[in-house]
């Protein structure tokens, strides 16, 4: 019963003290950054196809292209809320892959405006092209980091739900 | 020890065992994800398919060893998709059938886009030159590859659950078939 007792125990496991229906609403914001990151991915993949494909260029007020930005701020204003979630509630593995995923949006977007002032298309030159790959791959970055903070929040969630079953 | 308790405890530890190894090639298979990707950019930007290449099979996918650009991103798109066959054995093996089937998904989508992949160089040579179908072929292998993110990133979530189950259920006697009782941790 002793050996029971200390398995069971959530030693280890970073569970911070939003509570349970916090977390279930933390974790659902989560799943929300990512249809919105989904969103980002589509609409940058349309741009990079169907638009910036030759000599064509796009600018910063073109439609698709505020779609993708709407979009990348919204990510960037969950990211935030889950950081602060988890310094707050004393989840710092979540503040920190957030804070990651933060830093990565920012010189991404960084990346996407230099990208914009530099010409807008693929044949506008290598800055242009430097652009295009800091802001694809700090995007797939964030999309990580945010990824693995989302399983620290849904992890500490399953643990409380399945301590909550047993006690 | 109650044998009963003992036998939980090594099961437990069996399946906790597993899931370390599927977590292990899990994290591999994100690395070749990311490499993927920045190889992708690498052929995005600064490959194009040739004029000399003839528009049948081994012309394409003599392209594949041509710039190593694309090498690198059609060694990585495999590299990744071959991690989930190990998941696949270990999900097994734990019983993890949604993991299995996720795994399945993820391989089932790339393998959508190792056709597409080669048709956008099928579709871009000078005897061929139909920008629009070099397009949607495209735009077909980058969702299927992030269909397939998607569907392994899903998979995670089903083995931290198994995770927990078996660190807090396991040895507690909540699980069907134990004797053994729970006592809440002080």
């Amino acid at each position: 019963m002793e050996q029971a007792k200390l398995t069971a125990s959530p030693q280890g496991e970073e569970l911070g003290t939003l509570g349970l229906s916090g977390l279930r609403l933390t974790l659902r914001l989560c799943y929300l950054n990512f249809a919105v990151y989904l969103a980002v991915y589509v609409s940058g993949m349309y741009i990079n196809i169907y638009i910036t494909s030759g000599v064509n260029t796009i600018g910063i007020a073109d439609p698709t292209n505020m779609i993708h930005m709407i979009g990348a701020t919204v990510n960037f204003a969950i990211s935030f809320i889950v950081m602060i979630v988890g310094i707050l509630y004393g989840m710092r593995k979540v503040a920190l892959f957030s804070l990651g995923a933060l830093i990565s949006l920012v010189a991404a977007t960084i990346g996407g405006l230099l990208f914009l002032a530099t010409g807008g298309a693929r044949q506008s030159g290598s800055v242009t092209l430097v652009g295009g790959w800091i802001m694809s791959l700090l995007f797939m970055l964030a999309l990580f980091l945010s990824y693995y903070a989302t399983l620290r929040i849904m992890r500490a969630t399953r643990v409380l739900e399945v301590l909550g079953k047993v006690q | 020890m109650i044998p009963e308790l003992a036998e939980a405890i090594d099961e437990g530890q069996r399946v906790a065992k597993t899931l370390h190894r599927i977590f292990t090639f899990l994290y591999l298979q994100f690395a070749f994800y990311w490499a993927t990707i920045a190889a992708g950019m690498f052929v995005n930007y600064y490959y194009s398919v040739p004029a000399s290449v003839q528009a049948d099979f081994s012309g394409v996918f003599s392209q594949i060893f041509a710039a190593p650009s694309l090498f690198a991103h059609v060694t990585f798109a495999v590299l990744s998709t071959s991690m989930s066959i190990p998941v696949i054995v270990y999900a097994r093996r734990v019983k993890l059938t949604s993991v299995v089937l996720l795994h399945a998904g993820a391989i089932a989508s790339r393998t959508v886009g190792f056709i597409t992949g080669p048709l956008f160089v099928y579709y871009s040579t000078t005897a061929i030159s139909n920008g629009d179908l070099a397009n949607i072929s495209t735009f077909v292998m980058a969702s299927v590859f992030l269909m397939a993110v998607i569907l392994t990133f899903l998979s995670r979530i089903f083995i931290v659950r198994e995770d927990v189950r078996i660190k807090y259920l396991a040895t507690s006697g909540a699980l069907p078939g134990s004797s053994v009782t729970w006592s809440k941790p002080s």
